[in-house]
C-alpha cells in the first residue's frame, strides 16, 4: 500500500515529458535511413505519423524493440528521461497528417559536402579516412580507434616529446616473431599458453590477430622494429598537427 | 535393400565458357562464382519433385533478423551462419552439429543496419566470414577455430560493417562492406587466406588526383557512398573480378555531389592478382534514386547477332537490367524486371539512360519502382539447360521527397525520405518470371499473394525452387511455372535455398526465417505481414528411400 502510493506520488512529481528533446532524440535515432523518416513519415521502417498507437504498446517496443525486425531496444542506449521525451513524442506524431516529406520547403539553403567540423584538426587527421593506415586504425583516444597498440591519453607529454615517439619511438611490446614456414614479422602477442598464441601481426596496413599453434611460433626479443614505419602516410606537417592534439588539453 | 536412383551430370551445352554448375557441392554464394545458383543434379526432377519430404531440420536458435544465408556445402558438409555473425557446421546427410562458432563482440557493441548475415565462403581448409562490428574471420575448417581476425576498419569511425558472404579467388578472400548510405567512401578488400594480412584495397571512388575524381564536385569523393554490400563473381579463363558497387551518398540529393559519380552504381572489373581497375560499366550516372547496382553478376555466354559472346547480367534495384560484355565492359542490351518503372523513360542503344526523372527538393514526387527496389537483394537464377534467367520483380511505387543534408561521417545520410505506395492502377504486387537473359523476353509469370524475397534456385531437373513470406517453400516447373510442389516451412523466406548430393542422393536445402530491413517495409503495403512469424531454421527435402 505504501508502495503503490510512493509511486503514485513519484508519478506525479515526475516532470512533463520534454517534447522538444523528443523530437530532437526521434531526429537522431529514429528518423534516419533505415527507420522511420522525418517526423515519422516513414523510410524504411513503418510510417508513425498519422497513425494512433496504444500508449502501453509504444512504451514496450520502443524499450524493448521487436524480435526478428530492425526495431532495436531503445532501453539500452537512451535514459529514462529521453525515452520518456520520446515515447511522447511519437505519441504526438498520432494526431498529426500524414504529411509527408511536405515541411522541406522551409529547410536551409544547399551546403557544399563538407564533414561536420571537427574540434581539433589533429584529431581529424588520427582518424583521417583517406589514409591507408591511420593512428585510429591501432590505437583508441576519446573512446574512439582500435584497441591494438597501447590507449592514449591526451597532454600526456609535451607536442615535441609526443612528436618524437610517433616518428622514432621503439615500441617495447613489438617483437619479432618466426612461425614455421614465414619469413619473421614484427607483433605484439597478446595471449600465451602451453598450446597457443595469439598475437596481432603487424606486417600488413591492418594488424591481424592469429591465433596459432604454441609449438610453431618463436618469439623472439624486443625488436628494433620502429613506430616509425607505419606512419609513412603523414606529412610532417600532419604528424606535428596530430602531436598537438594528443597533447593538448 | 534401399535403391539409388542413378544421379546423372546433365553438363549442358556449356562447352564454351565456363560451367557455372554446381554438382555434388556448393561451393560459393552464387553456386560457383559464375553466380548461375543453378545445379546439374536432376536426380530430383519434374516427373517426381511432388514426392519430396523433410530429411532433417536444424534450428539455429535465434530468429532475430531472420536467415538470409545461402548454406555452402562441401564434401558431405554444410556451413551456415546465422544473425549475429554465428557459424554452425552439419553434417548434409543428417543435420548433427559438428561444431559451432559464436563471434565474441565488444561489450557496448551496437547493431547498425541489422544483425543479419548472408553467409561464409569455404576454401583452403577455412570458413571465411564477416562480421557486424567490421572484421573478417577465418575459422579452422575442421573444427570450428578462430585461426585469425582482422579490423577492417573501425565500425564506430565508418558506420559500416559486413553482411555479404565473402569470394575467395587463389589465395585471396575478397570481402566488400555496406555503408553506402552513409557518409562513408566505399572499398573493396582482398586479404590473405593463410594469414590474414591485407593485400589490397580497391577504392570505389578514387581519390583526388586519380582518374574518376572529377566525377565528384568538391570533397564529396570522401564520404560519397559506393558499399560493396552483396557479392561479386569471378571469371578464372579471363582472370577478372567483378563486383558490383552500389549507389552514391546522399541517395536522394546530389546537388552537392554534381558529376557522374564514378564507380558507384557499376559493375567494375578488377584483376584479382593486384585489385587494380581493368574496366568499368556505369549503369546509371549520378544515382539520385539509391537505385543501387549491388546485385549479382551473371557470368553467361550467348550468342549476340550471331556471334557467341562472353556476358555479364546484372539487374539493379530500380528494376532494369543491364547486360554487358564481360570481356571489355560493352554496353549489350538493357531490360526491365517490372512494368512499373518511371525514373526513366529507357535505355538507349548505347546503354544511357533517357528522360531521367528525379527527385526534387521540396517537391514530393510519384516514383517507381520504390526504393525498396524493383528487385530486392535475394538472386536470380540462370540455366545453361533453357538458357533462361529467373528472377522475382516487385511492382510497388514510392512519394519521395530530396531533402539536402549534411554529412556526418560514418552516420547515415539519405538526403530524403519516402513513403512507398501502390502503383497506378493496381495493389503492388511482386512475381517471378522466366527471361530471355540477352533480349528480357519474357516466357511465362508466377504471380505469388506477397513478393518473393528469397533467391531462386534452377536445376538440370527444370525445377525452379524458391520461397514466400508466409513460409511457403515452393517448386516450379521451369518451362511453365507451373507450381508443383509446396511445402509450409513454418517461417517466411529471405535466404537462399541450395542443392546438393551426398552418396549418390540429392538433396535441396532452404532458410525459413523471416526479418530483413526490407520485411518492415513490405509490412507497411501489406499490414498483416506484420504479424508473419520468425524463425531462422535450415530445412532438407529429398526423395523417400525406395524399398
Amino acid at each position: 500500500m505504501t508502495i503503490v502510493l510512493a509511486l503514485l506520488l513519484a508519478q506525479a512529481a515526475a516532470p512533463a515529458p520534454d517534447l522538444a528533446r523528443g523530437e530532437k532524440i526521434f531526429s537522431q535515432s529514429c528518423a534516419i535511413g533505415y527507420c522511420h523518416g522525418a517526423k515519422g513519415a516513414a523510410n524504411r521502417g513503418p510510417r508513425l505519423r498519422g497513425r494512433h498507437f496504444e500508449r502501453q504498446y509504444l512504451i514496450r517496443v520502443i524499450r524493448d524493440g521487436i524480435a526478428n525486425t530492425a526495431m532495436p531496444a531503445f532501453k539500452a542506449t537512451l535514459n529514462e528521461a529521453d525515452l520518456n521525451a520520446v515515447i511522447a513524442y511519437v505519441e504526438s506524431l498520432s494526431g498529426a497528417a500524414d504529411t509527408s516529406g511536405h515541411e522541406v520547403s522551409s529547410l536551409p539553403a544547399v551546403k557544399p559536402a563538407a564533414p561536420v567540423a571537427e574540434a581539433h584538426p589533429g584529431r581529424s587527421l588520427f582518424f583521417d579516412a583517406t589514409k591507408g593506415t591511420r593512428c585510429g586504425s591501432c590505437h583508441v583516444v576519446d573512446n574512439q580507434g582500435v584497441a591494438v597498440g597501447p590507449a592514449l591519453a591526451r597532454a600526456a607529454g609535451t607536442s615535441a616529446d609526443i612528436l618524437n615517439a610517433i616518428q622514432k619511438g621503439k615500441a617495447n611490446r613489438v617483437r619479432m616473431v618466426t612461425i614455421r614456414g614465414e619469413a619473421p614479422f614484427p607483433a605484439i602477442v597478446v595471449e600465451q599458453s602451453s598450446d597457443t598464441v595469439r598475437l596481432y601481426d603487424l606486417n600488413s596496413m591492418t594488424p591481424v590477430l592469429r591465433t596459432l599453434p604454441a609449438r610453431d611460433v618463436t618469439i623472439g626479443p624486443a625488436s628494433d622494429w620502429l613506430h616509425g614505419s607505419l606512419v609513412r602516410g603523414y606529412t610532417a606537417a600532419e604528424l606535428t598537427m596530430i602531436a598537438s592534439y594528443l597533447s593538448s588539453q | 535393400m534401399r535403391l539409388l536412383l542413378p544421379l546423372a551430370f546433365t553438363c549442358a551445352v556449356v562447352a564454351l565458357g565456363q560451367d557455372g554448375a554446381t554438382k555434388e557441392n556448393w561451393t560459393d554464394y552464387g553456386g560457383t562464382p559464375a553466380s548461375w545458383r543453378y545445379s546439374s543434379l536432376d536426380q530430383i526432377n519434374r516427373s517426381n519433385v511432388a514426392k519430396l519430404t523433410p530429411k532433417w531440420i536444424f534450428q539455429t536458435g535465434d530468429p532475430d533478423g531472420g536467415l538470409n544465408v545461402t548454406p555452402i556445402v562441401v564434401d558431405g558438409v554444410m556451413y551456415v551462419s546465422s544473425s549475429r555473425n554465428r557459424v554452425f557446421a552439419l553434417d548434409a546427410e543428417t543435420g548433427r552439429e559438428i561444431w559451432q562458432y559464436r563471434y565474441q563482440f565488444p561489450k557496448d557493441f551496437i547493431v547498425s543496419y541489422g544483425p543479419w548475415n548472408r553467409g561464409v565462403a569455404v576454401a583452403h581448409g577455412r570458413v571465411f566470414m564477416g562480421t557486424l562490428d567490421n572484421h573478417v574471420v577465418a575459422l579452422d575448417q575442421k573444427t570450428g577455430r578462430e585461426l585469425w581476425k582482422v579490423n577492417v576498419e573501425d565500425y564506430k569511425q565508418c558506420g559500416c560493417n559486413i553482411t555479404g558472404a565473402p569470394l575467395v579467388v587463389k589465395n585471396k578472400v575478397i570481402v566488400g562492406v555496406t555503408g553506402g548510405d552513409s557518409a562513408h567512401r566505399g572499398y573493396l578488400n582482398a586479404f590473405d587466406v593463410e594469414t590474414g594480412r591485407h593485400l589490397w584495397r580497391f577504392w570505389t571512388i578514387p581519390a583526388k588526383g586519380e582518374p574518376g575524381n572529377e566525377t565528384w564536385e568538391g570533397d564529396s569523393w570522401k564520404y560519397g557512398g559506393g558499399a560493396t554490400w552483396m557479392t561479386g563473381s569471378y571469371d578464372p579463363e579471363l582472370n577478372l573480378l567483378y563486383w558490383p558497387v552500389g549507389n552514391p551518398a546522399a541517395d536522394f540529393y546530389g546537388g552537392d555531389r554534381r558529376g557522374s559519380n564514378l564507380y558507384t552504381d557499376s559493375v567494375v572489373a578488377l584483376d584479382p592478382d593486384t585489385g587494380k581497375l581493368k574496366w568499368y560499366h556505369q549503369q546509371i550516372p549520378h544515382d539520385v534514386w539509391d537505385f543501387d547496382t549491388a546485385y549479382e553478376c551473371v557470368l553467361f555466354d550467348a550468342p549476340v547477332d550471331g556471334r557467341m559472346r562472353k556476358l555479364l547480367l546484372n539487374v539493379n534495384k530500380g528494376g532494369m537490367t543491364f547486360v554487358i560484355d564481360r570481356t571489355n565492359g560493352k554496353f549489350v542490351s538493357a531490360w526491365p524486371v517490372v512494368k512499373h518503372l518511371n525514373w526513366i523513360t529507357g535505355v538507349s542503344p548505347e546503354g544511357e539512360l533517357l528522360g531521367r526523372n528525379e527527385p526534387e527538393v521540396g517537391k514530393t514526387k510519384f516514383l517507381c519502382p520504390s526504393i525498396g527496389g524493383g528487385r530486392s537483394w535475394n538472386q536470380g537464377a540462370y540455366s545453361p539447360k533453357l538458357k533462361w534467367y529467373f528472377t522475382t520483380g516487385i511492382e510497388w511505387c514510392q512519394d519521395v521527397t530530396a531533402t539536402p543534408e549534411e554529412p556526418r561521417e560514418g552516420q547515415f545520410w539519405f538526403g530524403g525520405s519516402f513513403t512507398p505506395k501502390d502503383p497506378p492502377g493496381e495493389r503492388a504486387h511482386g512475381h517471378l518470371g522466366a527471361y530471355d537473359p540477352v533480349t528480357g523476353k519474357r516466357h511465362w509469370l508466377y504471380k505469388p499473394t506477397y513478393p518473393l524475397l528469397a533467391s531462386v534456385l534452377v536445376t538440370a531437373g527444370d525445377l525452379v525452387f524458391t520461397g514466400d513470406p508466409e513460409g511457403y517453400f515452393f517448386a516450379l516447373d521451369a518451362r511453365t511455372g507451373e507450381k508443383l510442389w509446396s511445402f509450409q516451412t513454418g517461417s517466411g523466406h529471405r535466404g537462399s535455398s541450395i542443392t546438393y548430393a551426398v552418396k549418390g542422393r540429392q538433396y535441396i536445402a532452404t532458410p525459413s526465417g523471416w526479418g530483413s530491413a526490407l520485411a518492415g517495409m513490405v509490412a507497411q503495403m501489406w499490414p498483416e505481414a506484420e504479424k508473419f512469424r520468425g524463425g531462422s531454421t535450415i530445412i532438407v527435402f529429398g526423395l523417400p528411400e525406395e524399398r
